[in-house]
């Protein structure tokens, strides 16, 4: 089913819509909360407390120009608030004007394949080195070449425009390039990949 | 590999645009592509199905800020619950539903019957229709309904049927409602019908003889003057052919019957049929096909096959 479909069926209440959908994005959504906050029962009540809106504001929704795009936002937007209605009840001081729109997006190592060459302490210097870029960056870089989605879409799920989305990209490429940790990394991978 | 392929990367913009593409440095860092195990998105989807089962009048779960006075949250979580509670009183649905190729008749509170084809259902909510003095009805497959009209206070209380995209309202007539994968249409036999079409702001007026379908995927609609028998036969347990092609019965049997039915040629599809058939039985409506038709038409294991093989004679 194409996604306009899927966007027409959810509209008009067909749950097997719903369901082609949950079972298209789930992993996606999963592993991009996860990048937020990693603890999973919180991420997985996030996706289901999205779905459960999703679905009861079915009738209401707008034009959707990209449903996966739609959907990393709404699970983002979700999980934030959870975070932020767990903070408000273990931390008295904390304020609760705060927008909690700075949780910052992190790589694990599960992340990436590193080769098996690589011993963990360098493996650990990668992860580091990549962590370092600013979480829009990261997050954009995640975006684009895991998640495949274009330009657009990843200005749609950071609501910033085109042309930051690329500034972003750019900048972090720059920065990973000028990065001899990386460099190297990238040789040895590239090496491997010709011994092979 | 030479180094030079990690420092002659493009620095273009362009390449960003580009879906496939993208600077190498990233190609090659490669990220792990996960996976989930497949229990437990069955178990989160399970949970999610079943949170909204029951989900036409739920309420929205309203966040409970500590920070704001505590009364309003009291006076909030009491509305919250109330509405819950009536919300699941209102939910309470009386629920009917027949198999493949079982007609049956239910005759509702208010006198109205309404007879349902195979592999269709209705439900409606008692509790609503008690003290709300609404008529509603929920229909998926096909109806015949015969509506008594009903009047409270020297008022006259419509009489609503609702499919996916429709709504028919009624205040007391006879009409065949149909809502299958494909096909949602409305055929009025007797009395007035007003009918609420999805994106169409004005009510249609419907009278006897109309016929009007709605394709939601393509958002189309189709009005026609039909003769109402070949579209309400089924009640009284045959099928008027006249007009259907065999190819248009296959879907018939299908649906209703669910029997799935394999062309070995498709022009046959194309066979015009006329006459009558007897559709509380499907073996003698096969049999009868067979005879009308001069084709080989068989049912085994659920399958219904047309072929016409062995029949030909070519000289």
């Amino acid at each position: 089913m194409i996604e306009s479909e899927l966007i027409f069926g959810l509209k008009n209440s067909d749950r097997q819509a719903l369901s082609v959908i949950y079972d298209k994005y789930y992993q996606d959504l999963y592993f991009y909360l996860l990048k937020f906050y990693s603890q999973e029962d919180l991420v997985q009540n996030a996706i289901h407390d999205m779905f459960i809106d999703l679905w009861n504001s079915r009738k209401s929704i707008g034009e959707i120009k990209s449903l996966k795009a739609y959907l990393l936002v709404s699970s983002r937007r979700k999980l934030f608030k959870l975070i932020k209605d767990i903070q408000l009840n273990s931390d008295q001081n904390f304020s609760y004007e705060d927008e909690l729109t700075d949780i910052p997006f992190q790589y694990s190592h599960e992340d990436f394949l590193i080769e098996k060459e690589i011993d963990d302490n360098r493996r650990i210097k990668i992860l580091e080195a990549i962590n370092q870029l600013p979480s829009r960056q990261k997050e954009a870089v995640y975006l684009r070449y895991y998640e495949k989605l274009s330009v657009e879409e990843i200005s749609l799920v950071q609501g910033i425009n085109y042309q930051s989305v690329l500034n972003n990209l750019q900048r972090a490429y720059e920065v990973l390039r000028a990065n001899p940790l990386i460099v190297n990394f990238l040789k040895a991978v590239l090496t491997a990949l010709i011994v092979h | 590999m030479p180094p030079s392929v990690i420092y002659n990367m493009k620095k273009s913009r362009s390449i960003f645009g580009d879906k496939q593409g993208g600077p190498e440095i990233w190609n090659s860092i490669k990220f792990a592509k996960r996976k989930l195990p497949e229990e437990l998105i069955a178990s989160q989807k399970n949970r999610l199905m079943e949170g909204i089962l029951d989900d036409k009048k739920s309420t929205p779960i309203i966040p409970i800020q500590p920070r704001k006075t505590i009364w309003i949250w009291y006076a909030a979580a009491s509305i919250v619950l109330l509405m819950t509670v009536g919300s699941f009183l209102l939910l309470k649905e009386n629920n009917f539903e027949t198999s493949y190729g079982q007609i049956a008749t239910v005759h509702l509170p208010d006198g109205t019957s309404v007879t349902l084809n195979g592999n269709s259902s209705i439900s409606y909510s008692p509790i609503s229709w008690r003290f709300f003095n609404n008529r509603n009805v929920s229909l998926t497959g096909e109806a015949f309904f015969d509506v008594a009209k009903k009047e409270v206070d020297g008022k006259r209380i419509k009489f609503q049927v609702l499919t996916r995209n429709l709504q028919v309202e009624v205040l007391g007539t006879r009409f065949n409602v149909i809502d299958r994968e494909g096909n949602e249409s409305v055929v009025l036999e007797e009395g007035k019908v007003q009918l609420m079409i999805p994106d169409v702001q004005i009510p249609l007026q419907m009278v006897p003889g109309d016929y009007v379908g709605y394709d939601a995927s393509k958002k189309r609609m189709l009005q026609m003057v039909v003769l109402t028998e070949e579209y309400t036969s089924w009640k009284d347990k045959y099928i008027l052919l006249d007009n259907k092609t065999l190819g248009e019965l296959a879907q018939i049997i299908t649906t209703v019957y669910g029997k799935k039915v394999v062309f070995q040629n498709d022009e046959d599809k194309k066979i015009p049929l006329e006459g009558k058939v007897p559709s509380d039985e499907i073996r003698i409506l096969i049999a009868a096909l067979r005879l009308a038709t001069k084709l080989e038409i068989s049912l085994e294991n659920d399958v219904v096959t047309v072929s016409n093989s062995s029949k030909t004679i070519t000289i």
